[in-house]
């Protein structure tokens, strides 16, 4: 386990260090930040899945360490979503000129972290732990399918500034593709490290109360 | 032979017998006191007056116009349907709907009695912002399409999160946190249709796409809530 952290660690050095020296992309100003903000709003969209999909688990199974998974997979999501956000509004006054312009990415950005801050206040109203539980996760379904819907219809209703070619698609050159899929995943690899240390410390607690009762 | 083999025997009959008793109750109960049709109706008429009160001296887009129509309609939404379960757990009668109804037509006859609240809101406060507004409608079919289309996916979400908030410790609050991020896909698609409804400059091509949008999120709105209700009213320990 310990191996994969450091690979983990050597990796993202790797990513950070590189997205600094490789050369600007066309069209695009502030560059380093194009290696940095659209993978952590990748990863915050895979974070709400898995957030989802350990709702879904704990709906089917009743076991309470589901329901761990799921809010501990929300809260590292949330910080990943506040991340996004900040780094999204500087981009965007770097390239664009202004800090928000509601672009229909901006506008799905905020939206998911309205809806994470509406499942903490949701979770905090809940006394009884089973009903906590069970409203969290049928929260979290409807949650992303709601922002699954708002993904495909705001660029339908909207107008967008975002280049959506400019560092997946065929329009850049093969490093630009490539850093940035390394970028993603090891943005991925770090929401994966930071959610099961979050996870381990939330079943220590638990362990602790059961034993001092 | 017993009631329990004869209600066992017929069980679709029954699903939709007991939707419509579901929506009866409610409808009798409210027709009693008519506290959620009088708080809806007044704080809309409210809003609307102050609205069209404060801009009287300046000219409303019609950007501003669709917008401003459909932040009173979610706003009323807001402070009348979330009574409906919490209604239901106050009085002690929601057990009683848990042992006689199956989950399922709970949440479809509330979503009925909910969906004819809101019509019945929507009747008045369309005409009065249409007058205090100087609004010129120009697709009143397309309109009124809309407003049904929003209507529905409207009071299904606002369903669901009443079922949530009606469990929880703090429910008036929290009732339009949690139904707000839900229905902005909703909310920004009525606007659009209803600006497009009002705008005589506008291609066919831009109806269709809009007007599917909504029926899709209702759709798909509708079918959660069916899916995910049980897990909401029931207890499982």
């Amino acid at each position: 386990m310990k191996a994969w952290y450091a690979m983990l660690g050597i990796w993202m050095s790797a990513v950070i260090y590189e997205a600094f020296a490789l050369p600007e992309i066309r069209g695009l100003v502030g560059h380093p930040i194009a290696y940095f903000h659209p993978p952590i709003a990748i990863v915050t969209f895979i974070a709400f899945l898995v957030a989802m999909i350990h709702g879904l688990r704990y709906l089917r199974w009743n076991d309470p360490i589901h329901d761990v998974k799921s809010s501990k997979a929300a809260e590292v999501g949330l910080l990943f979503c506040f991340l996004a956000t900040v780094t999204g509004a500087m981009w965007s006054k770097a390239n664009w000129g202004t800090f928000w312009s509601w672009d229909p990415k901006q506008t799905s950005i905020f939206v998911v972290l309205l809806i994470y801050a509406a499942y903490f206040s949701l979770r905090s109203s809940t006394p009884n732990p089973d009903r906590r539980h069970r409203l969290c996760a049928v929260y979290t379904v409807i949650g992303f399918i709601s922002a699954v819907l708002l993904m495909f219809i705001l660029p339908r209703i909207g107008f967008s500034l975002h280049p959506n070619d400019a560092m997946m698609g065929g329009g850049s050159d093969r490093p630009v593709r490539l850093l940035f899929w390394a970028s993603v995943l090891g943005f991925s690899g770090v929401f994966a490290w930071m959610m099961e240390l979050a996870v381990k410390l939330a079943l220590m607690e638990m362990k602790i109360k059961e034993m001092s009762q | 032979m017993t009631k329990s083999s004869l209600s066992g025997r017929k069980r679709n009959p029954s699903f939709w017998r007991s939707i419509g008793a579901i929506f009866g109750k409610d409808l009798a109960s409210e027709l009693r006191t008519r506290f959620a049709v009088n708080t809806l109706l007044l704080f809309s008429v409210t809003s609307l007056t102050i609205v069209s009160f404060s801009t009287a001296r300046t000219p409303l887009t019609k950007e501003a116009q669709s917008a401003l129509l459909w932040i009173v309609i979610f706003f009323s939404a807001m402070t009348g349907l979330a009574r409906s379960f919490v209604r239901e757990e106050e009085s002690g009668t929601a057990d009683a709907l848990r042992l006689t109804a199956p989950a399922e037509s709970v949440f479809l006859g509330k979503f009925a009695f909910n969906c004819v609240l809101l019509l019945c809101v929507e009747a008045v406060v369309v005409p009065l912002s249409l007058i205090f507004w100087a609004v010129s409608v120009d697709a009143p079919l397309f309109f009124t399409v809309v407003l049904f289309a929003g209507n529905i996916g409207l009071s299904a979400v606002a369903t669901l999160m009443a079922a949530i908030v009606a469990q929880t410790s703090m429910q008036a609050g929290l009732f339009a946190v949690l139904s707000f991020p839900v229905l902005i896909p909703l909310l920004f698609t009525a606007v659009r249709a209803t600006l497009l409804s009002m705008d005589a400059v506008r291609q066919v091509g831009e109806i269709a796409p809009v007007i599917r949008m909504l029926f899709v999120f209702d759709i798909v709105m509708l079918t959660l809530g069916f899916l995910l209700f049980d897990y909401i009213w029931r207890d499982r320990k």
